[in-house]
């Protein structure tokens, strides 16, 4: 063997090493990011859960309100609009990286929430509906369901957080816009919807 | 090295997360923590050794933890951040439920583990606190209210507690007659024990801990009771339980 065909040779081998310590790594990154993007998506589907569950706990809670309060027609109207809109969102797990669609869900279901903590003030005024047991275990339930919505929301935020950082970051950055990992969205913090309603009675 | 990466993770918010820890929120080492000083000695061992034969026999823990105020925070956000910082039920159970009381704020909560939202139910807890511990609250009975109240817990999670007021006032009262034995019991056993109480029963940090040992993860006391450090079994919550004031 020439001398010459010894070094490149070896030229060639510490090129392959480079090329599997690259690829090791690209696909070490790939796999990360997939890890956080199913923490995304579960702490998605838990958080569309406590959405849920609020959607469902209205009807009975305005049945219930109906009987004792049907004057305030103006505020049960606001909720059952609030829940309508909410119910003609479309959500699918696109909507993470759909700007638009995220910003309209996000407003939805914080009208839904606004509309729910008026309902829940006006019913101050109501002593009778307060101490009838089945509305203040459907205020407590509602109560919960918030509470759970602040948290799910908050979790949800932390694991964008943790992959959007991954994805950002170089050279992560590379490998993500190869493999076609995409920023998602999380919730901005508006008024008063970061914080439990305070229902109180 | 994707697995010394993650260690190096793990380890980084080990490190981070006992730095950072949030300061207000107390990591609690027993059952019952009292840093309000309602509690006497022997009520507060009552407690604690109701809720350890019940974790015993059953691994579902519950705590409870009395403060004077709350400091601005809200008591959901505060119970949750205990709850989360002490990791209260069994990992992959989640079966914790933990009792805020916030003295002075008149306000407590029971922040339910995950595991156990589909017996403790948001309204199952707050009935709890509706009906067993605030009417003893009211009248300034606060560990009549959190026998009551640890009963119903207890009951609930058992699936047996139906908010129904007549069976539930059986039952306490089954209760109590233990308590009452116990009491007794434990009156005789260490009637020079009670001689020195003035410090925050329960609390590990406290600056006012005599040496008696029923400060969490001290040695433990003269009849060879309370002490012992009591933690959480990595359990969480996903916000459940109910709220409620006096």
């Amino acid at each position: 063997m020439s001398k010459g065909r010894i070094i490149t040779l070896s030229i060639l081998g510490v090129l392959l090493i480079l090329l599997i310590i690259i690829i090791g790594w690209g696909v070490g990154v790939y796999n990360k990011l997939v890890g956080l993007d199913e923490g995304v998506r579960a702490a998605w589907s838990q958080m569309e859960n406590q959405y849920q569950r609020r959607y469902d706990l209205i009807p009975n809670l305005v049945e219930t309100v109906k009987g004792y309060a049907k004057q305030e027609k103006e505020v049960l109207i606001g909720v059952a609009e609030a829940r309508a809109s909410v119910g003609q969102l479309k959500v699918t797990p696109e909507i993470l990286q759909d700007p638009k669609a995220f910003a309209q869900f996000q407003q939805a279901q914080d009208g839904l929430g606004a509309a729910l903590s008026r309902l829940m003030v006006v019913m101050e005024k109501y002593p009778d509906l307060k101490s009838n047991e089945n509305f203040r275990d459907l205020q407590a339930q509602l109560e919960g369901t918030e509470n759970r919505i602040a948290v799910a929301r908050m979790q949800f935020n932390e694991k964008v957080q943790e992959y959007n950082t991954t994805l950002r970051r170089f050279p992560a950055s590379l490998i993500a816009g190869m493999t076609g990992f995409k920023e998602s969205q999380y919730f901005q913090a508006t008024s008063g919807a970061e914080k439990v309603p305070q229902v109180k009675f | 090295m994707a697995k010394y990466f993650r260690y190096a993770i793990v380890a980084l918010v080990l490190v981070s997360s006992t730095i950072f820890a949030d300061e207000t929120i107390p990591q609690i080492h027993q059952r019952v923590t009292d840093y309000t000083n309602t509690l006497t000695y022997q009520e507060w061992r009552m407690l604690e050794k109701i809720l350890k034969e019940f974790e015993d026999s059953t691994s579902t823990q519950i705590a409870v933890l009395m403060v004077n105020s709350l400091e601005n925070e809200n008591i959901e956000e505060y119970a949750y951040k205990v709850f989360h910082q002490n990791q209260i039920g069994q990992e992959g159970k989640n079966n914790g439920v933990l009792l805020v009381i916030a003295k002075d704020n008149h306000q407590m909560r029971i922040e339910v583990g995950y595991g156990l939202e589909g017996v403790l139910t948001d309204a199952v807890a707050s009935r709890i606190i509706r009906n067993e511990i605030v009417p003893n609250f009211k009248e300034g009975n606060y560990f009549a209210g959190l026998v009551t109240g640890i009963d119903a817990i207890m009951r609930a999670t058992a699936g047996e507690y139906k908010a129904d007021n007549v069976a539930s006032q059986q039952s306490a009262g089954i209760l109590w007659i233990i308590i009452f034995v116990l009491l007794i019991l434990a009156a005789l056993y260490s009637r020079y024990a009670m001689a020195r109480q003035k410090h925050v029963i329960g609390g590990a940090n406290s600056y006012y801990y005599s040496g008696w040992g029923y400060g969490g993860g001290h040695r433990t006391s003269g009849d060879g009771f309370g002490g012992g450090s009591w933690s959480g079994g990595g359990g969480f919550s996903g916000g459940g339980g109910a709220t409620g004031s006096w």
